[in-house]
C-alpha cells in the first residue's frame, strides 16, 4: 500500500484539499484555506506518548482519592470511584453500577492501553492488521468523551446540592485527577495520527530518514 | 488511488506555500506528563507524610464502628480514622485498627485512653447527642507516659475527667456507697464544684472509698477540717423556729450528691488561744491531694465538733431499760454530752441481785469550764488525777444518772445526768474502770409509784364508803320518803296553796275577758245593763 506522503502529496486537515509538497520548504500552508499542512500530525508519537504518560500518572490518584465528599447531618463521607461502584452494587442498582464501572474504570484504562498499543505498534512499524488497529483508534476516539459522565455527575451535584449543614457535596481531588485523565486521553487520541498505522505497509516509507522527516 | 500512484506527476495539483518554523511547541507537550508526575508525587508525598502511626484499639462492642468512616477525636479535632474493624482471635473483642494523622503520634502513649462516644442519657445529663445522627466516634484522652504503645483497650464508660482539668482529688470513706455513683455531683454552698470519679470497696470489706474530684478553683476550699456529707434527700426538722427544710439543689435531692463545708471556726478561738498556748488554732490548711475524709450521713452529723476526749462510765440500772438503745444520748440538763455505747446484764453471784450495766461515753469537751471572774475558758485538765478529781467533786455535789423518757410516743429512753444535791451519798471508786455513776429513780419511775399509791388510796376510800357512807344514805332516803307521804302536813299545806292559786287564776281570766270586750271600762268604769243595749 502506498501512502500520499511517499508521493509528496498531502491533504489539508481543514478543507480536505489534496496538494503537492513544496520541495524546498519544510513548512507548508494550504493554498486554499491557509491551514498549516503536514504529511503527518507533527510530532504525533511524541505528543501522544507525553499525554498518555501524564494520563497514566494521574489515573492513580484519580482512583485512589475521593471523587466526592458528601457532607450531611450524618457525617462526612468520602467516596472514591470504586467506592461509588461498590455502593451502587450493594444498594441493588447493578445496572447503574455496571455503567459507572464501565464508564469510569474500564474505559479510561482501556483507552490508555489501546493508545499505548497503537503507539508501540506504530513505533515498531508493525504490519499487524492495520485495519483492526484503525478500527481500535476510531473506537478510542469516539468513546473518549463518555468517560466524562463521572465528572459531570460530580460537578452537577456539587453545584446543586448545597444545603448548608443539611447536605453538601464537594468535588474531591480525585475528580480533578479523573477529569484530567479523561481530557488527556482525548487529547492523546487527537494527537495520534492514524495514518501512521499504514506507513509500515508502504514500501516507499521504509527509509527511516524519510519517515522521520515526515513526522515533523 | 491511480492519481496518487502517479505521484509527483499529478498535473492538476497546485504547490503549497512554505511556512516559517516555530520549534518550541513540540517540546512543551512534555511538560504535561512532568506536571502530572510532580502533582502525583506531591500528593503521594503528602499522603505518606500525613500518616501517623497505626494503632489497634480493642472494644467490647463494635457497634457503629465503620472502617474508613468512624473517626477518632480529641477535643473535637479529628486525629485519626478507623481503617479496619475485625474480631479478635478469640472472638471476644472487636479490634479496630486506627490510622492516626500526622502529628497525632503523641496519642500512641501507653496510658492514652480511648472510648466510644455514643448518646448517653444519665441522671447527670445528656451527652453525645451529636452522635445520634453522625454515628459514634472514638474519643481519645492523651496520656502522660513516656513509653509508646500501639495496642489499647477502650474504656467502657467515658471518663469523667477529660483533659488535664485543674483541680484535686480527695478520698471519702463511707460505710456504704449510698445513692452515689460515678458522676454524682459534689456541692459547695449549693454550687456544683466537682463530681465522683471512682469508688471502690476497701480491702477489709468495711468501707467504701469514694474518690471525688473538685474542680479548681473550688478545691482550695477543701481544708483539713472540711466535712463531707450526703446531700441527697430532704432534711426536715421541726424546731422552736418552726419547720425547717434543708436541701441541696433539686437535682441533688433526686439524684443524690455530696456536699462539703468547713465547720464554723469557734467564735472564741482567740480566747482559747490566750488561755491555753498548748492548743493552737491555726487557720485550717488546704487539704493535700488524695487526703482522706469521712463521708457523714447528714450535715448535722458532719458539722458536729469532733470529740477527741472521751471518758467511759457505767451506770447500773435496777429497772427495765426497754427503750434505751445503743447510741441514745446522754444529756446534762438537756445538753447532749455523750452517748450510750453498750447495754448489758449482770448479776451478783452471791446475792443474785440483777442489774443492767449501761456503759456510756461522756465527751467532756462539750462541757467547758469558764472562769467565773472573767469568763475565760479553763482548759480541760491534762492529767488523769486532775480529771478524776473534777469528776469526784461533781459526784459529791450529787451527779447522778437517771433514765428519762425521750418520747412518749415511741417510748425511747435516754440517760439524763444532773446534780441531785439530795441524792444519797456513795463512795466513788476511782480505781474502777469504767467509772460508775449511780442511778437514781427516774421521774417516770416516781410517777409510776404515785399512780400505784393513788390506786391504793382509792381502794381504802371505796371500803370506807361501803362501811360508813351507805347506811347514812339509807337514813336520808327514809326521811325524804316520810316528808313526801300523802298525809304529811307539808303536802296538805301545799294542796291548799295550790287551790288558792287556781282561784286567783280564774278571777284573772274574768278580768281579762271583760277588758277584751269593753276596753273603755278601764277608764269609764263598768257599764250598766241598759246602756249596753
Amino acid at each position: 500500500m502506498i501512502t500520499g506522503a511517499s508521493q509528496q502529496v498531502l491533504g489539508c486537515n481543514a478543507c480536505g484539499l489534496a496538494q503537492r509538497e513544496l520541495p524546498a520548504e519544510q513548512k507548508l500552508n494550504c493554498v486554499r484555506c491557509g491551514t498549516r499542512l503536514h504529511f503527518r500530525k507533527p510530532n504525533s508519537i511524541g505528543r501522544t506518548w507525553a499525554l498518555v504518560i501524564a494520563a497514566y500518572v494521574l489515573i492513580i490518584p484519580a482512583n485512589l482519592m475521593p471523587v466526592m465528599a458528601t457532607g450531611s447531618l450524618f457525617g462526612t463521607e468520602k467516596d472514591t470511584i470504586f467506592g461509588g461502584v461498590k455502593f451502587l452494587w450493594e444498594s441493588n442498582s447493578p445496572v447503574l453500577a455496571i455503567i459507572l464501572f464501565c464508564a469510569s474504570i474500564v474505559i479510561p484504562f482501556a483507552k490508555l492501553i489501546s493508545l499505548t498499543f497503537l503507539l508501540i505498534s506504530v513505533q515498531r512499524r508493525s504490519v499487524w492488521r492495520p485495519k483492526i488497529r484503525a478500527q481500535l483508534y476510531r473506537i478510542v476516539e469516539a468513546i473518549g468523551r463518555w468517560s466524562m459522565i463521572d465528572v459531570y455527575v460530580a460537578t452537577m451535584l456539587t453545584a446543586l446540592v448545597q444545603f448548608g449543614d443539611l447536605m453538601t457535596i464537594r468535588a474531591g481531588a480525585g475528580a480533578i485527577a479523573f477529569g484530567s485523565v479523561v481530557l488527556l486521553t482525548i487529547f492523546a487520541a487527537k494527537s495520534f495520527d492514524p495514518r501512521l498505522i499504514w506507513e509500515a505497509e508502504d514500501p516507499l516509507m521504509h527509509d527511516e530518514n524519510l519517515a522521520k522527516g515526515l513526522h515533523v | 488511488m491511480s492519481e496518487i500512484s502517479n505521484g509527483s506527476n499529478a498535473p492538476g495539483l497546485p504547490t503549497a506555500a512554505p511556512h516559517v518554523k516555530s520549534g518550541w511547541l513540540p517540546q512543551i507537550i512534555w511538560f504535561i506528563p512532568i506536571l502530572a508526575i510532580v502533582v502525583s508525587l506531591g500528593l503521594a508525598y503528602k499522603a505518606i507524610v500525613d500518616q501517623g502511626p497505626t494503632i489497634s484499639i480493642s472494644f467490647k462492642l463494635g457497634d457503629g464502628l465503620e472502617p474508613g468512616k468512624t473517626i477518632v477525636q480529641y477535643k473535637g479535632v479529628n486525629i485519626g480514622t478507623v481503617k479496619t474493624v475485625a474480631l479478635s482471635n478469640d472472638q471476644q473483642q472487636v479490634i479496630a485498627t486506627v490510622q492516626l494523622n500526622k502529628g497525632a503520634e503523641a496519642f500512641a502513649k501507653s496510658d492514652t485512653r480511648f472510648w466510644i462516644v455514643r448518646p448517653r442519657i444519665t441522671t447527670n445529663g445528656v451527652s453525645g447527642l451529636s452522635t445520634l445522627l453522625s454515628g459514634p466516634f472514638i474519643a481519645a484522652e492523651v496520656g502522660q507516659a513516656a513509653d509508646k504503645k500501639d495496642f489499647f483497650v477502650a474504656l467502657e464508660v467515658p471518663p469523667i475527667l477529660t483533659g488535664n482539668m485543674p483541680g484535686r482529688e480527695f478520698v471519702l470513706k463511707a460505710p456504704s456507697l449510698g445513692s452515689h455513683d460515678i458522676g454524682t455531683q459534689v456541692y459547695f454552698r449549693r454550687l456544683s464544684v466537682g463530681e465522683v470519679v471512682a469508688y471502690d470497696l476497701d480491702k477489709n470489706g468495711k468501707d467504701i472509698s469514694i474518690r471525688v474530684f473538685i474542680n479548681a478553683p473550688y478545691d482550695q476550699y477543701v481544708t483539713t477540717d472540711t466535712r463531707f456529707w450526703n446531700a441527697s434527700g430532704i432534711d426536715v426538722s421541726l424546731g422552736v423556729n418552726g419547720l425547717q427544710v434543708q436541701t441541696e439543689s433539686l437535682v441533688a435531692v433526686f439524684t443524690g450528691g455530696i456536699a462539703f463545708e468547713a465547720p464554723q471556726v469557734p467564735a472564741d478561738k482567740t480566747a482559747v488561744k490566750s488561755a491555753s498556748p498548748n492548743v493552737v488554732f491555726s487557720p485550717p490548711e488546704r487539704a493535700q491531694e488524695n487526703s482522706v475524709f469521712t463521708l457523714f450521713q447528714t450535715r448535722t452529723l458532719a458539722m458536729k465538733q469532733p470529740d477527741s476526749v472521751t471518758e467511759s462510765y457505767v451506770v447500773n440500772f435496777k429497772q427495765s431499760i426497754r427503750g434505751l438503745s445503743i447510741g441514745a444520748p446522754i444529756e446534762f440538763r438537756g445538753v447532749n454530752v455523750g452517748e450510750v455505747v453498750n447495754i448489758g446484764l449482770a448479776f451478783d453471784p452471791k446475792t443474785f441481785e440483777v442489774v443492767q450495766p449501761v456503759e456510756f461515753y461522756l465527751y467532756p469537751e462539750r462541757m467547758q469550764a469558764r472562769s467565773m471572774i472573767n469568763g475565760e475558758l479553763i482548759p480541760y485538765p491534762k492529767t488523769r488525777a486532775e480529771q478524776l478529781k473534777r469528776i469526784q467533786t461533781f459526784i459529791d455535789k450529787g451527779l447522778r444518772a437517771q433514765l428519762r423518757t425521750g418520747s412518749l410516743l415511741t417510748g425511747q429512753l435516754y440517760i439524763g445526768i444532773d446534780l441531785f444535791p439530795d441524792a444519797p451519798k456513795y463512795k466513788f471508786d476511782i480505781s474502777k474502770s469504767p467509772l460508775e455513776i449511780r442511778a437514781i429513780p427516774s421521774a417516770f419511775e416516781n410517777f409510776e409509784q404515785s399512780v400505784a399509791s393513788v390506786a391504793k388510796n382509792t381502794d381504802i376510800l371505796i371500803k370506807k364508803l361501803d362501811a360508813e357512807v351507805i347506811p347514812e344514805l339509807n337514813k336520808t332516803l327514809k326521811n325524804i320518803n316520810a316528808i313526801t307521804s300523802s298525809d304529811s302536813p307539808l303536802l296538805l299545806d301545799m294542796r291548799d296553796s295550790l287551790r288558792d292559786v287556781s282561784k286567783a287564776a280564774s278571777s284573772m281570766k274574768t278580768l281579762t275577758d271583760m277588758l277584751d270586750n269593753q276596753p273603755q271600762s278601764l277608764i269609764f268604769g263598768k257599764p250598766s245593763e241598759g246602756s249596753k243595749k
